[in-house]
C-alpha cells in the first residue's frame, strides 16, 4: 500500500501520507521514500497512486502576471501602497498608472484614495524585493462599485472555472460581471442588488469546500437551489 | 500602520453596508433594532473568585473577579473597593498591539467601572471587614478573546456575570481585630444588575450592538449604561461624529426597552449553575 | 509554606489527585476556535485552560525587524490576572512571562519551515485563563495546533509535556501543588514524528539515569497528546463535505 491515506481525509503536517512509488501532489516533505505533509490539508486520491494534498488555508503569494484586486492603504508621493490581502504589501508606482509621464505636483490622492479598490496586474514580486503592480492595461484600474467578496485565495480559480465557463455562465444568467482576483478578492458588478447578491452567494458557496470536482456543475446546483427557494416564498 | 490593512475598509464595501443601513438592512440580516445572541458561561475560571464569558456574535471576552482584604481608601474608610481593569489583547484582533494599556483600553475599562459604580453594583459599604483598616478589595478584568464589534457591551455585561457568579469567603471578626475566614462562602452583596447597551450612528440611521464591519463604518457611537429599574447610570458617547438631541432621546428608548432582557439573562445565567 | 505536612505520593504510587506516576490529567484540545486569527488553538489539561491565537504570516512592523531570509517568529505567553491560585497576578509581563515567551518560541521554530516566507512575520499569542501547573507545555501543546491552523509549514507538531520528581519518584505532568512542593520539575517539548527535543528545561536535582527515564516516559505520555492534537484538527475541518472523485 503507498498511499496512506484515504480521500478527503485531513491531513496535519508531518503526518506520513505515502511511500514508495507513487505520486505525491501539493505541499508535501519526501524522506527518503517517505512522504509526509508539510501543511494542515485534505488529502484527494486522483489515481490508485496518485494522491493531492489540498492545503486548507494558505496566504497569497503574489505571481508575475496575477490579476489581484488590491485595497489602497496609503498614498506615498509617487507611488501608493497597496494591500493584496498577503503577507507582502505591493507598490504600485505612478509611472505604472498612466502611460506617459505623470502630470507633476499632482495629489495622487486624487487619483486613488485610501479605501479605493484597484484591479491591477502583479507586475513582479520576488522574495527579497515587494511586490511591484500595475494597472496600465484595458479593464485595469479603481473599481467604482459593486459586492466585495473575500474567499480563500487558494480556492478563488473555481470561481473562473475551466476556460472562464464559471464566470460566463454567471454573467449569461444574473447579468453581472465578475473581477476575480487571485488574491481571493472577488468583485460582482450588476445592474441588480439582488442578482448582484445571487452572484455572491454563488461565489462564497463555491469557495467554501475544500475541494469541487466540478466548479460549473456545482455553481448550477447552487444557484438553481437559491432561485426556487426563492420562487417558493 | 500595521493595523491599517484591517482597519481600512474597501470603499465598495462601505458604500454596500452604507445603503443597506439607509434602506433597514444589515450585513448580517439584523433589524436597526436587534441585538446579536448574547451568550452566558459562569466559572469558567477555577482560580478566579467569579468568572464569566460572554459571546455577542462572534465577540468574545473573558472576564475573572479576584478579591483580597486590603485596606480601604481613605475617602471611604468604611467602604469596600472596587477596581476595573481592562486590556484589549492581541489574541483578540490584529489591530490590537501588544504593550501597556492606551486610551481605548483605559476608556473601556472606566465605562465599565462607571457603569458599575453608578449604579451601586455591588454594596460597597457592605464589604467593610473593619472600617478605616481592612476591607475586600474587588478586581473585575476584562479581557476580550475575540472581536467583532461592540466590546463596551459585551465587556459589561462580562464585567457583571463574573460579579454575579463571585463567591467570597464568610469572615469573622474577634472584638481584638482577628479576622478568620471561614470554609463558607457567600455571594457578593449585589443591589442592582446594570447592563451596556450601545448604538452606532451610520449615516442618519441608530443600530444597536454594532458588529466590527460596522464600526468602521460609523460616524459615531453611544452607550447606555440601564439599571434594573431603567435609569441610566453611565453614557459615553465616541467616535468623530455627533448626534441630534432627538437621536439621542430615541436610542435611549431603545436602550431601556432591550436592557430588561440582558439584565434576565444574567440573572439566569447566575442561577445555572 | 506547610511544607512538610503534605504528602504527594502514597505508599501505593498514587498521587495526590489519584493518578498514577506515569498518568497524564484529562486533556482536551480544540482548533480553530477563534474567527479573527489565523489559527486558533484552545486546551485544556487538568484545570489549566488556555487559549492561543496565531496571526501569519503577514507583514513585519516594525518593518525594520524583518529578516532577509526566514519568516520571524514572535511568542507572548500571558497569565490573565485572575488565572492564578493565589492574589490576583499584574497584568503587566513579568520576568516569568518574558522568559516563558521565549522559550516557547525556541520549542515551536525547529517545527516551523520559516524559509518560506522571508521578511514576514508570525504572532503566537498565548492566555492562560487558568492555570494548575506545566503551563508552558501545556501552551506548547495548543500553540503547534494553532500554527496547522494558520496553515504554516511545519515539519511535524509539537508536543509539551512536563515531569517531575515527587517523593523522590519520576512523575509525568505536574499539578500547581506537585510543582510547588515536589523537589523538581522538568518541562519538555518534542516533535513526535522525529522524536527531536525542542523544549529543555529543568530545576530541582536529577541524576543522569532519571533524565534518561523521564525522556522515555514524556515520549509515551507526548504520543497520546499528539493523537489528541490531530484529532482536534481533523475534527475541526472533516465536517465539511468533501466530494471525491478518483478519475
Amino acid at each position: 500500500m503507498p498511499i496512506h491515506v484515504s480521500g478527503g481525509q485531513v491531513i496535519v503536517p508531518g503526518e506520513f501520507v505515502a511511500e514508495g512509488s507513487c505520486e505525491v501532489m501539493g505541499p508535501h516533505i519526501i524522506s527518503g521514500k517517505r512522504y509526509y505533509a508539510k501543511v494542515l490539508s485534505v488529502a484527494v486520491i486522483e489515481k490508485p497512486k496518485r494522491v493531492r494534498l489540498i492545503p486548507l488555508k494558505r496566504r497569497y503569494i503574489p505571481t508575475e502576471g496575477d490579476l489581484v484586486v488590491g485595497k489602497i492603504i496609503d498614498v506615498g508621493p509617487t507611488y501608493w501602497l497597496v494591500d493584496i490581502n498577503s503577507p507582502y504589501t505591493a507598490f504600485l508606482q505612478v509611472s505604472e498608472v498612466f502611460p506617459r509621464p505623470a502630470p507633476k505636483e499632482r495629489d495622487l490622492s486624487e487619483i486613488f484614495q485610501v479605501g479605493d479598490l484597484v484591479a491591477a496586474k502583479v507586475l513582479s514580486f520576488d522574495f527579497s524585493h515587494d511586490p511591484l503592480l500595475t494597472v496600465k492595461e484595458s479593464k485595469l484600474g479603481k473599481i467604482e462599485k459593486g459586492l466585495l467578496v473575500e474567499v480563500a485565495s487558494s480556492r478563488v480559480s473555481r470561481v473562473i472555472g475551466k476556460k472562464g465557463q464559471v464566470i460566463d455562465y454567471l454573467r449569461s444568467i444574473l447579468n453581472v460581471e465578475l473581477i476575480v482576483g487571485r488574491n481571493g478578492r472577488v468583485v460582482v458588478m450588476g445592474s441588480e442588488p439582488e442578482r448582484e447578491a445571487l452572484a455572491a452567494y454563488v461565489v462564497q458557496r463555491l469557495c467554501a469546500e475544500p475541494y469541487v470536482a466540478d466548479p460549473l456543475e456545482e455553481a448550477k446546483k447552487l444557484l438553481s437551489r437559491q432561485l426556487t427557494r426563492g420562487e417558493s416564498t | 500602520m500595521s493595523e491599517k490593512v484591517y482597519t481600512i475598509i474597501p470603499a465598495p464595501r462601505r458604500e454596500t453596508i452604507r445603503s443597506m443601513i439607509k434602506r433597514g438592512e444589515r450585513v448580517d440580516g439584523r433589524g436597526p433594532d436587534q441585538y446579536r445572541e448574547l451568550k452566558v458561561d459562569t466559572g469558567i475560571a477555577g482560580n478566579a473568585d467569579g468568572s464569566a464569558k460572554v459571546s455577542l456574535g462572534h465577540t468574545k471576552v473573558v472576564a475573572g473577579v479576584k478579591v483580597s482584604l486590603g485596606q480601604p481608601y481613605p475617602d471611604a474608610p468604611a467602604a469596600g473597593v472596587l477596581i476595573v481593569h481592562a486590556e484589549l489583547i492581541p489574541l483578540a484582533s490584529p489591530i490590537f498591539e501588544p504593550g501597556p494599556p492606551d486610551e481605548n483600553d483605559v476608556e473601556l475599562a472606566r465605562v465599565i467601572d462607571r457603569g458599575l459604580r453608578s449604579a451601586s453594583a455591588i454594596k460597597l459599604e457592605d464589604m467593610s471587614v473593619i472600617p478605616g483598616k481592612q476591607v475586600w478589595r474587588v478586581f473585575v478584568d476584562i479581557y476580550p478573546i475575540d472581536h467583532d464589534g461592540n466590546f463596551i457591551d459585551a465587556s459589561g455585561l462580562a464585567a457583571m456575570a463574573a460579579l454575579l457568579n463571585t463567591r467570597v469567603p464568610k469572615l469573622s471578626v474577634t472584638p481584638d481585630g482577628t479576622v478568620t475566614r471561614a470554609e463558607e462562602k457567600v455571594p457578593l452583596p449585589i443591589n442592582d444588575i446594570p447592563v451596556f447597551v450601545t448604538f452606532a450612528k451610520i449615516g442618519d440611521v441608530l443600530v444597536v450592538d454594532p458588529c466590527y464591519e460596522e464600526e468602521l463604518v460609523m460616524d459615531a457611537r453611544v452607550t447606555f449604561a440601564i439599571t434594573k429599574s431603567g435609569n441610566v447610570c453611565a453614557i459615553q458617547k465616541g467616535g468623530r461624529g455627533s448626534f441630534t438631541p432627538e437621536e439621542i432621546l430615541k436610542a435611549l428608548d431603545t436602550a431601556q426597552r432591550l436592557a430588561p432582557e440582558l439584565c434576565a439573562q444574567l440573572e439566569a445565567a447566575a442561577h445555572r449553575v | 509554606m506547610e511544607k512538610a505536612n503534605v504528602k504527594l505520593l502514597t505508599e501505593d504510587g498514587r498521587r495526590i489527585d489519584g493518578r498514577g506516576l506515569n498518568e497524564l490529567r484529562k486533556f482536551r484540545v480544540e482548533a480553530g476556535v477563534l474567527k479573527n486569527a489565523d489559527g486558533s488553538a484552545y486546551i485544556e489539561l487538568g484545570r489549566n485552560k488556555i487559549m492561543v491565537a496565531v496571526y501569519g504570516p503577514k507583514e513585519v512592523h516594525p518593518r525594520h525587524e524583518a529578516l532577509p531570509d526566514r519568516m520571524l517568529l514572535r511568542c507572548r505567553y500571558s497569565m490573565l490576572p485572575f488565572s492564578v491560585a493565589d492574589e490576583r497576578k499584574s497584568p503587566s509581563p513579568t520576568r516569568r512571562e518574558v522568559e516563558i515567551s521565549k522559550v516557547i518560541r525556541e520549542a515551536l521554530e525547529p517545527a516551523i519551515f520559516l524559509e518560506e516566507y522571508p521578511r514576514t512575520s508570525t504572532d503566537v499569542f498565548i492566555e492562560v485563563i487558568e492555570a494548575d501547573g506545566s503551563t508552558r507545555v501545556a501552551s506548547i501543546t495548543a500553540a503547534a495546533v494553532a500554527l496547522a491552523d494558520a496553515g504554516i509549514p511545519m515539519k511535524d507538531l509539537v508536543v509539551g509535556v512536563s515531569i517531575g520528581k515527587i517523593e523522590g519518584r519520576l512523575a509525568i505532568d505536574l499539578s500547581g501543588i506537585e510543582d510547588q512542593r515536589g523537589e523538581g520539575d522538568m518541562p519538555i517539548a518534542l516533535m513526535p514524528r522525529l522524536n527531536e527535543i525542542t523544549l529543555l528545561q529543568a530545576d530541582g536535582s536529577f541524576s543522569r539515569d532519571e533524565i534518561a527515564q523521564a525522556l522515555q516516559m514524556v515520549r509515551e505520555a507526548a504520543i497520546k497528546l499528539y493523537e489528541e492534537q490531530r484529532r482536534a484538527l481533523k475534527d475541526r475541518y472533516s465536517k465539511l463535505p468533501v466530494e471525491v472523485e478518483i478519475t
